[in-house]
């Protein structure tokens, strides 16, 4: 695909090779000596009382080495990052159907799984609150002691309601968004490997070592010490495996039997138990005076929270910050409220709330902007925010001009007709717009420790080392590049560190679009009081002059002696004693303590072409062009790939995927049924174009872009459709039946 | 339960792989209900991950080298297609290559991986291809064997009254081939969720022939695909015949259409919005088709 990136220095990325070629090993794929195999028994149905569990008689078949239940957790039988809540064995209830019950470890995976079928439970099933309106009446059945409502989250400024009255225009909707599968490759697994002194190492995947490790360790019972979390590399997360999986199952098996442990879900038992996007209803009343300025939005979300917390509280505040997006809006109520039911559990995922938000907002200036009659760009730019605005929730934030960049540009690109698509007979051709505005790191009142290390190691490299994983997402490029434009090294001299606590820094998670910020702020904190441990080493031990030197290629170079390095890494190694930095800090935060309450923001804008089909109603995407503005650009091809790859996994999220479930039972479980975009489905002509600038005095450096790409593209799509058909749609995924409705009441169709 | 997962103990199965139709026949009467033929696997594997028993003896029919050849019989004015021909012999046949409809259809199925394993046998054989509409519109007809005769059956009959489809090898698709004739047409149309490798919601084939005054003298429409169980319309298509094209009511050839076909429902796509489909496609392709005539003379290659 086209890249409107500007050309800038790349290298292959350090992981590309091995995992083009297939031979990169994943955590999934290790095995140990004397290992057995571990299956975890998942619950029959979506809510029931446990009356009792049997296992005797799994315990019999030979083969199998131990079966756990609750009764064998010797610490908190329960997880969870924000709350937990989640049982790691149920005792006498089940919420969902991938609540595990027991878990058995065995000689093979094929033993393990006919030992599950001899674990008896005795269930008494009850009534299935499989959506939030069900949960929220009066009399429903508690799922958790305090009730059914998880989490409520709220913003208030001005008076809505007052405003509404002197509105000239005003535009109520109801958006309703599905579950989205996250998709990765590699479904949740690894293996756990019990050590000598008591403790375990985990060699599985999560976006956060250090949590895995508190969280296991609450589970066990044992002090964190004892435990090494092993994270690195990932075939995908997407924000997927930042919860706990497999590894209480694995570690607690691990340590009955005193053996290795390997799980490795298959896809359909990743699908029953793993997270999912939290489905959202979002209603929305919107006005404005009668030039398109809004004077008044409400909104109401209410998000499906499936059966246990995870981070969804933190999924909801992010929604409710970014109910107004990159608008002034002097008058807003926002409320949102999470509830629990008896589907599968929602939580963390690429754009975090942002994605089925600002859905619901670009729907309405869309909406508004039809009946003003106002083009959609002039409504946006009405109402955007300026350099010093304060954020969404009133606070103040990082002084930033993407929005206006972002929107000039997108406007630049609607001008420029790309290709001529003329409606035929069957066919009618759309266009749509849409920006968005997405707030980087974990927000105001969250612990968000950052910081890495540096160091000059034994055999001469300069070593980097962060507590973060490699997803996919393309750190360790990210990195490397950062490490040879800041110390001044080579590609050779670089050594990388990450996803192993018993070796890394405390970097907190590789989540939030934070990674590439991380980076870039520790080697701004780092580069100058490393490059001064070696220069002076290189000073001491030569008597030359500290200035005259300075970190280059291979080697420390002394200023005029251009032919090579004055002394190499390797020989500096050899003598230097003092030759590691370490930084730790906050990420930057809002000195406003508004609950989740962003700092730093990146902007997205998104133009797309769409094709409607009127014999089918479906919708066909034939080309989409990314505006971002994320500050500069560190890895150009890992920034092209996680913008275009974001847009596609929304694509999906618009056109195809909804992880449907009928009485808390999935309805499909596997990728035969469960579509995601494939090649074909993606239009060749797909372009990001980077807007690298940030405003004058800005000290925060290239901003992450992992979430960005994802959120402006799904109302883009939405728009392009009712500018082909003039159908509004506000249910996704889009449904061609719905569209195909729509041509029929329109009269397209003659025979009907 | 929809969701309980099921896994038991298997053993591997025994592969069979005969080299003639002969071998491959005396296997099945040997083994039973034991075994089953096995073309590509592609399907196959697909059902076996969702549950489907596999069989202790898997009789694999891909070294019988006379299950894939494609020949045109000039006398008999036939196309026969062996039952082993990949699904990507589109691209490598040199027969198959002039018909463009055939050819059409064969892109449509699956991804490529698949199509260099799956063939045009399984895909019938297998129940849900989308080339069974294609087929039935295209009048084809299939040589069958079992253990007791070899047989040329009507497809259309066969689908509809044979009780013996799991004993059956299919070895060769006949096709009847209309030459050099501009007063015919076929299409053919898959509509899936998605743009590629995918189930089809539906799948529609037609051909028509009409005569020098542009009346039409045969019409077969079919639908199949994904989960519909494979038909051929023929309260639609009688309604048609003897029409000449600006004779046609669309409307009631839509009504026809949505009123004759009973395809499937499941939790993604409902059975009215098939319906609906199926009706669109057949009548915006047969209408196209009136435009041409309307306007004259047309270029025609081969026509099956």
């Amino acid at each position: 695909m086209k890249s409107k990136l500007i050309e800038k220095e790349d290298r292959i990325r350090p992981d590309g090779l091995s995992k083009v070629t297939g031979s990169l090993q994943y955590l999934t794929d290790l095995t140990f000596p004397d290992m057995l195999y571990g299956k975890v028994l998942r619950s029959k149905y979506p809510h029931a009382k446990i009356l009792s569990i049997n296992t005797e008689k799994a315990e019999a078949i030979p083969g199998v080495e131990a079966v756990l239940t609750y009764k064998d957790v010797p610490g908190m039988n329960r997880f969870g990052i924000i709350i937990p809540d989640q049982p790691v064995f149920c005792e006498d209830r089940v919420r969902y159907i991938g609540d595990a019950i027991a878990a058995v470890a065995a000689q093979s995976f094929e033993i393990a799984e006919e030992a599950l079928k001899h674990i008896e439970v005795v269930y008494e099933e009850l009534q299935i609150l499989d959506s939030p309106d069900k949960s929220l009446r009066p009399n429903a059945i508690r799922l958790h002691p305090a009730g059914n409502i998880c989490h409520r989250s709220s913003y208030q400024n001005g008076d809505v309601q007052q405003a509404f009255e002197e509105c000239v225009a005003i535009v109520e909707e109801t958006y309703e968004l599905p579950r989205q599968l996250h998709a990765y490759m590699e479904t949740e697994g690894g293996v756990v490997v019990p050590e000598e002194n008591g403790g375990i190492t985990v060699y599985a995947a999560t976006q956060h070592g250090f949590k895995d490790r508190f969280q296991i360790s609450r589970i066990l019972g044992i002090p964190e010490s004892m435990i090494r979390i092993v994270s690195n590399p990932i075939g995908g997360s997407f924000g997927g495996k930042d919860e706990q999986n497999i590894q209480p199952y694995a570690s607690l098996l691990a340590l009955a039997t005193k053996r290795p442990v390997k799980i490795h879900n298959t896809r359909q038992e990743s699908i029953r138990a793993s997270i999912k996007r939290h489905p959202m209803k979002i209603t929305v009343k919107t006005g404005t005076d009668s030039t398109g300025k809004i004077l008044a939005h409400q909104v109401k979300i209410i998000a499906d929270k499936g059966a246990y917390t995870t981070l969804g509280p933190a999924v909801l505040d992010f929604s409710v910050e970014h109910a107004a997006g990159p608008y002034i809006i002097p008058n807003i109520e926002t409320e949102g409220i999470s509830v629990y039911t008896n589907n599968g559990v929602s939580g963390e995922f690429r754009g975090f709330g942002g994605n089925q938000i600002t859905f619901a907002l670009e729907g309405q200036m869309d909406r508004l902007a039809e009946v003003l009659k106002i083009d959609p760009i002039e409504i946006r730019r009405k109402n955007l925010r300026t350099t010093t605005d304060l954020g969404p929730l009133g606070h103040r934030i990082a002084p930033t001009d993407g929005a206006s960049l972002v929107l000039e540009k997108v406007q630049k690109l609607s001008k420029q007709l790309k290709k001529d698509y003329k409606d035929s007979l069957w066919k009618r051709y759309g266009t749509g717009i849409a920006i968005t505005m997405h707030g980087g790191g974990l927000g105001f009142g969250r612990l968000d420790s950052a910081g890495g290390r540096i160091s000059l190691n034994k055999q001469g490299e300069i070593e980097i080392s962060f507590g973060f994983e490699e997803c996919g997402q393309g750190l360790l490029s990210v990195i490397e590049n950062l490490v040879i434009e800041e110390i001044g090294c080579s590609q050779q001299d670089v050594k990388i560190v990450i996803g192993d606590t018993s070796v890394v820094p405390i970097s907190g998670s590789s989540t939030a679009s934070r990674g590439t910020s991380i980076v870039w702020q520790s080697l701004q904190k780092m580069k100058g009081p490393f490059k001064e441990k070696l220069c002076k080493y290189v000073s001491d031990a030569t008597s030359i002059c500290k200035e005259e030197l300075y970190l280059g290629p291979y080697g420390i170079w002394k200023v005029g002696k251009e032919d090579g390095p004055f002394m190499t890494y390797k020989e500096c190694a050899e003598g230097i004693v003092d030759q590691t930095v370490l930084t730790s800090f906050h990420f930057p935060v809002t000195p406003d303590a508004v609950n989740g309450g962003h700092f730093l923001y990146t902007f997205g804008g998104v133009k797309v072409d769409v094709e409607v089909d009127l014999l089918s109603g479906k919708v066909k995407v034939l080309s989409i062009d990314h505006v971002i503005s994320a500050g500069p650009i560190v890895s150009p091809k890992g920034y092209i790939g996680q913008i275009e790859g974001g847009g596609v996994m929304s694509l999906g999220y618009t056109l195809l995927e909804d992880m449907k479930m009928i009485n808390g039972q999935y309805a499909t479980t596997n990728f035969d049924s469960y579509l995601i975009p494939n090649i074909v489905d993606v239009p060749f002509d797909t372009n990001v174009f980077a807007i690298e600038d940030l405003v004058e005095g800005d000290s925060y450096g290239p901003r992450g872009v992992g979430e960005i790409g994802t959120i402006a593209i799904i109302p883009a799509v939405v728009k392009a459709v009712h500018d082909a058909i003039g159908c509004w749609v506000s249910k996704l995924p889009i449904s061609s039946e719905e569209i195909l409705e729509n041509i029929e009441s329109k009269g397209m169709l003659t025979w009907i | 339960m929809v969701n309980q997962i099921e896994p038991s103990i298997t053993s591997s199965p025994i592969i069979w792989v005969p080299s003639t139709i002969e071998e491959a026949i005396e296997l099945k009467r040997k083994f039973g209900s034991k075994a089953e033929f096995v073309s590509g696997s592609t399907l196959l594997q697909l059902q076996w991950m969702n549950g489907r028993k596999i069989p202790e003896n898997i009789i694999s029919l891909e070294q019988i080298s006379k299950l894939k050849e494609v020949q045109i019989d000039e006398d008999k004015k036939t196309l026969s297609i062996g039952a082993s021909s990949q699904l990507s012999s589109y691209k490598t046949d040199r027969l198959l290559k002039n018909f463009p409809i055939i050819c059409e259809a064969l892109k449509s199925i699956a991804a490529p991986a698949v199509r260099n394993r799956g063939t045009i046998g399984g895909n019938i054989m297998g129940g849900v291809g989308d080339l069974i509409p294609l087929f039935l519109a295209l009048k084809a007809k299939l040589l069958v064997h079992d253990e007791k005769e070899s047989e040329l059956v009507d497809f259309w009959e066969w689908l509809q009254h044979s009780q013996r489809k799991n004993q059956t090898l299919l070895s060769t698709i006949h096709l009847p081939i209309i030459k050099e004739c501009a007063n015919s047409y076929s299409f053919y149309k898959k509509i899936g969720r998605r743009e590629t490798f995918t189930a089809a919601i539906l799948t529609v084939s037609g051909s028509i022939r009409w005569d020098d005054h542009g009346v039409i003298e045969e019409a077969k429409l079919a639908l199949g695909g994904g989960d519909n169980k494979p038909f051929l319309l023929e309260n639609t298509e009688h309604k048609m015949i003897g029409k000449k094209g600006e004779e046609i009511d669309w409307k009631s050839v839509f009504e026809s259409i949505t009123s004759e076909i009973a395809p499937a429902d499941d939790a993604f796509v409902s059975v009215d919005y098939r319906k609906k489909v199926a009706a669109n496609l057949m009548i915006a392709a047969l209408q196209s088709k009136f435009t041409v005539i309307s306007n004259g003379k047309e270029e025609s290659s081969y026509e099956v």
